[in-house]
């Protein structure tokens, strides 16, 4: 290894310039800090690298994924369980989505559907909140219930209520759009107002009013209108191209679209650069958070485009990166308590879950109206939610049921807008081939009459089964171990599905009231019945914020219990998962507790909480 | 077994690159054969124009002249419309002929049985244009030469653990669970130590020993009955069917069967720029019109998705943009 090229000490190293790292970059610079941002991947200009006739391309973005992080640099094994040897993802596949990571300033924010929405109460205390409506003999009934593996489940150490004015800086600064109305998510005033609802909205609204549930817009990152954030930073409304990406592939070509790189690293690069506090090093690939004999950071090494290894010293590291690579860069640095699958003890790599979900059990019903199915992303919106079938509504009560816990955010109505989705979607089967199957598409994207979906899913709950470490036999492209991910389903979101399903009328009382009740058809998936075999974006655990330094990797503030001057916030930090929204919502107020964390350590270093 | 491929594929260079009268010429002179089926399923089609006159003859005229007259007229009408249909299609006949050389499928191997693998999926058929015209070959040869065919964004370290349930021992470590079963669709499923090209190159081979062993005859010779029998085998990939097993190892049929499938229906859909979806034939089928904004077809933003009665648009490719100017 050549000798590294020494930079002078900063007092804030950001590792990852995305939806983590921009927040940290803006907040940090603006308080007067000098900050180093260093980004694995290349700075897209909007305005050029995604211009239409360079972005609109399926097979470029979709299968290629030049946008996206080059899999030969790094991958992530796969297994289900300790006794299997975990098999490395190889390569993106045109079927199967969510699992192209970020690559450049922006990082997966560049090209996911910008769907978003606030966790409830609920979602950061389950434990809690769960025994006072079912009682501790009830929770306890849950727990003994669950199957794959013995639940790890904790409550967030903060509340909605203390994240509340985190969240609001942080949907300030990013433009979210939406009027929520959710009585069970209270004191949510989103800065843009929402988009225009479509004709297949308006009769799941007008459906859930009728049972006496609170519809409310869905939300999304996507803006409505012309929008300036509290850092001065101007962009254009949404042009509801179509080309967002239902399936979480496109960049944005007119920056409608948000991540770091069009609401707060345009702030640092400016305002804050012009003032000389900010330095952003791209194409840059950190491979250690340097230590000394106390455990506390001096910094990091990384590699630049040409294999140079550079050394950042820094007051603090900020760690962005996404998921896994969270936990590995910390486990290759020796910072933190790697978790033990056997014993049970030690925290980073604990407690991972998965924020998507398999197919669950679900209801479709015939509707009146038509649509086109190409035009506008979903993830802007036109939809409505309603939150009446969670558990945070008191009146949504299981007990004859005790087999799981959580419910659903039940949304419809959103634009179809798959993004082009001409043939990702077309698997082969024994039928999907030949004239009668290609007859059966032509048209089948602009239907005279929609169909209307509706299923549940509860989250995944933690297992102590499940977790994230160094793979033994796989390396990146520098020779350093790669991550590796033992996870599968549990049963807990199926049994959601089917409760909502099968086991209640809830969600054929409102298809009944949306279209023909006599063309309601249901699919009932078995519990258990498929098994993880890729990644997907929202993962969640694994390098848990937390009460109990025993089981969590960083506290209330996002400070490492290990390394005081080691901040970190991702998806990956959540304490407690909860599919009903996309984490991305959740993991930005987390940047901003992590920023004044920061703050706070700069100005009197030393443990947050003892 | 490749002397009848190479008379096809001759053939097939004479379809792509000659006048209609030469092919007609060429084709009829063996009437029963594949080559003559093939220029028949082209031409009705709609990408040549003599296909399409079989449609305009008038089997019985009486002896009244007046019937006569009708007839002519109606006939001259026929030929008027169909004589712009042609000049239309020649047109966009020619737009497709733009790329015409291969950059890696073999020619006597491979060509054909790619042509044929891909007309089986998406046929030229009354509804519209298929595999053919749209040139998917071109989009799959070009694929293959390129960073697809070349494992250019795959992560190729070793080792190579094909997924199984049985028990592995792999650097002095044994797991009894052997490794998780992906579906054929996912990242993981893909674990051999060659690039693509090669997944291909296997494959092909493969499926035409098992062709030759189970039906006696390439691929591309079998009748439309047995080619689709054939594919269903590959996807059904029964242990059972002891022809099929002894044909293909790595890959196996299934996984054969999954990557063709996969490309095929690539080539259709993806921009033309890619070499396949020429004329956007692929596109016009599907009503895919994404690429226009809200804006942009005089509706006003937001109001596309909004219809609740949704109106077919045609589409534009990335060269349609480039020539407008990137589209902002």
């Amino acid at each position: 290894m050549s000798t590294p090229i020494q930079h002078p000490q900063t007092d804030v190293v950001v590792l990852g310039l995305g939806h983590m790292g921009g927040p940290i970059a803006a907040e940090l610079t603006k308080a007067g800090y000098n900050v180093v941002g260093i980004e694995k991947g290349p700075f897209w200009d909007f305005r050029t690298d995604w211009r239409q006739d360079n972005k609109d391309d399926e097979w470029g973005i979709a299968v290629e994924r030049k946008f996206d992080h080059p899999l030969y640099i790094s991958t992530f094994t796969i297994r289900n369980n300790m006794n299997q040897f975990a098999l490395p993802v190889r390569r993106y596949t045109k079927n199967i989505q969510y699992h192209a990571l970020g690559h450049g300033v922006g990082g997966v924010g560049v090209h996911y559907g910008g769907g978003l929405g606030r966790f409830s109460p609920w979602s950061y205390q389950p434990v809690t909140m769960t025994k006072a409506k079912y009682g501790d003999a009830g929770y306890n009934t849950i727990l003994s219930n669950v199957k794959g593996g013995t639940p790890d489940i904790e409550d967030w150490p903060v509340t909605y209520d203390d994240m509340v004015p985190y969240y609001n800086q942080w949907e300030q600064a990013i433009g979210v759009v939406g009027t929520n109305q959710c009585p069970f998510i209270p004191n949510a005033k989103f800065p843009m107002p929402p988009h225009p609802s479509t004709p297949y909205a308006e009769i799941f609204k007008t459906a859930v009013e009728s049972l006496g549930y609170t519809p409310f817009p869905s939300v999304s990152a996507l803006i409505s209108g012309a929008y300036t954030n509290q850092y001065g930073v101007s962009r254009n409304s949404c042009v509801y191209c179509g080309w967002c990406g239902g399936l979480c592939n496109y960049p944005c070509e007119v920056g409608a679209k948000t991540s770091s790189h069009v609401s707060t690293i345009p702030y640092a690069l400016t305002t804050a650069a012009g003032k000389g506090n900010f330095d952003m090093r791209l194409n840059s690939y950190v491979f250690r958070i340097n230590t000394d004999s106390s455990g506390k950071a001096t910094g990091v090494e990384y590699y630049d485009s040409a294999g140079q290894v550079h050394a950042q010293p820094a007051k603090v590291v900020f760690n962005g990166i996404w998921g896994f690579n969270l936990i590995r860069l910390m486990l290759l640095s020796g910072i933190g308590n790697p978790y033990d699958p056997v014993k049970h003890t030690g925290s980073l790599g604990r407690g991972l879950t998965e924020g998507y979900y398999p197919s669950t059990s679900s209801a479709s019903v015939q509707l009146s109206v038509g649509a086109n199915a190409y035009c506008s992303g979903n993830a802007a919106g036109g939809g409505y939610n309603i939150m009446d079938l969670n558990e945070v509504n008191p009146k949504y009560n299981h007990s004859s049921d005790l087999s799981f816990m959580g419910g659903v955010s039940l949304g419809f109505g959103s634009y179809i807008g798959s993004g082009p989705n001409t043939f990702t979607t077309q698997l082969p089967s024994r039928t999907n081939f030949g004239s009668t199957w290609k007859a059966s598409l032509k048209d089948s994207k602009i239907p005279a009459k929609i169909t209307a979906t509706l299923s549940g899913t509860g989250p995944n709950l933690p297992l102590l089964e499940h977790y994230a470490d160094l793979d033994p036999n796989y390396t990146d492209i520098y020779g350093d171990p790669g991550a590796r991910i033992t996870i599968d389903w549990d049963a807990n979101t199926y049994r959601v599905s089917n409760y909502l399903i099968n086991g209640s009328t809830l969600i054929t009382d409102i298809l009944a009231k949306m279209g023909d009740p006599t063309t309601i058809k249901k699919n009932t998936v078995q519990e258990l019945s498929s098994h993880v075999d890729w990644w997907g974006h929202h993962m969640r655990g694994g390098a848990r914020t937390g009460a109990n330094k025993n089981t969590s990797v960083f506290n209330k503030y996002m400070q490492c219990w290990t390394a005081e001057n080691v901040f970190a916030a991702g998806e990956i930090c959540d304490t407690f998962g909860d599919n009903l929204t996309a984490g991305t919502h959740v993991a930005g107020p987390m940047a901003y507790l992590a920023a004044e964390g920061i703050k706070m350590y700069l100005a009197s270093p030393g443990p947050l909480v003892s | 077994m490749w002397l009848l491929s190479y008379n096809h594929i001759f053939l097939n260079q004479v379809l792509s690159l000659k006048s209609i009268e030469a092919l007609y010429l060429s084709s009829s002179s063996e009437p029963e054969s594949k080559s003559r089926r093939q220029f028949i399923k082209y031409g009705v089609a709609g990408a040549v124009g003599f296909g399409v006159a079989s449609a305009i003859e008038i089997p019985i005229l009486n002896n009244s002249l007046q019937n006569d007259n009708n007839a002519i007229k109606q006939k001259d009408s026929q030929i008027s419309s169909l004589t712009t249909q042609n000049n239309t299609l020649q047109s966009e006949l020619s737009n497709s002929q733009q790329m015409q050389a291969f950059l890696t499928l073999n020619p006597i191997t491979e060509r054909p049985v790619v042509e044929a693998l891909a007309e089986a999926i998406i046929p030229s058929d009354s509804s519209g244009p298929g595999a053919k015209e749209a040139g998917v070959i071109y989009f799959i040869d070009r694929m293959l030469a390129g960073s697809y065919g070349k494992a250019g964004n795959m992560f190729m370290q070793g080792p190579f653990i094909h997924p199984q349930t049985a028990p592995i021992t792999v650097n002095g470590v044994t797991y009894s669970g052997g490794t998780i079963t992906p579906r054929l669709q996912a990242g993981t499923a893909y674990q051999y130590a060659f690039s693509p090209r090669t997944f291909w190159r296997n494959g092909l081979m493969s499926l035409q020993v098992y062709c030759n062993s189970a039906y006696g005859g390439n691929f591309e010779n079998l009748t439309a009955t047995q080619q689709t029998t054939v594919l269903q085998d590959l996807f059904d990939n029964k242990s059972s069917n002891s022809n099929l097993q002894a044909a293909f190892q790595a890959p196996n049929a299934a996984e054969f069967f999954n990557e063709v499938h996969d490309m095929v229906v690539a080539g259709f859909w993806s921009d033309p720029a890619h070499g396949g979806n020429q004329g956007m034939v692929g596109w016009k089928l599907i009503a895919f019109n994404a690429n226009y904004w809200g804006d942009d077809i005089g509706l006003g933003a937001a109001k596309l998705m909004l219809q609740s009665t949704p109106t077919r648009l045609s589409p534009k490719s990335l060269s349609d943009l480039q020539k407008e100017g990137g589209g902002m």
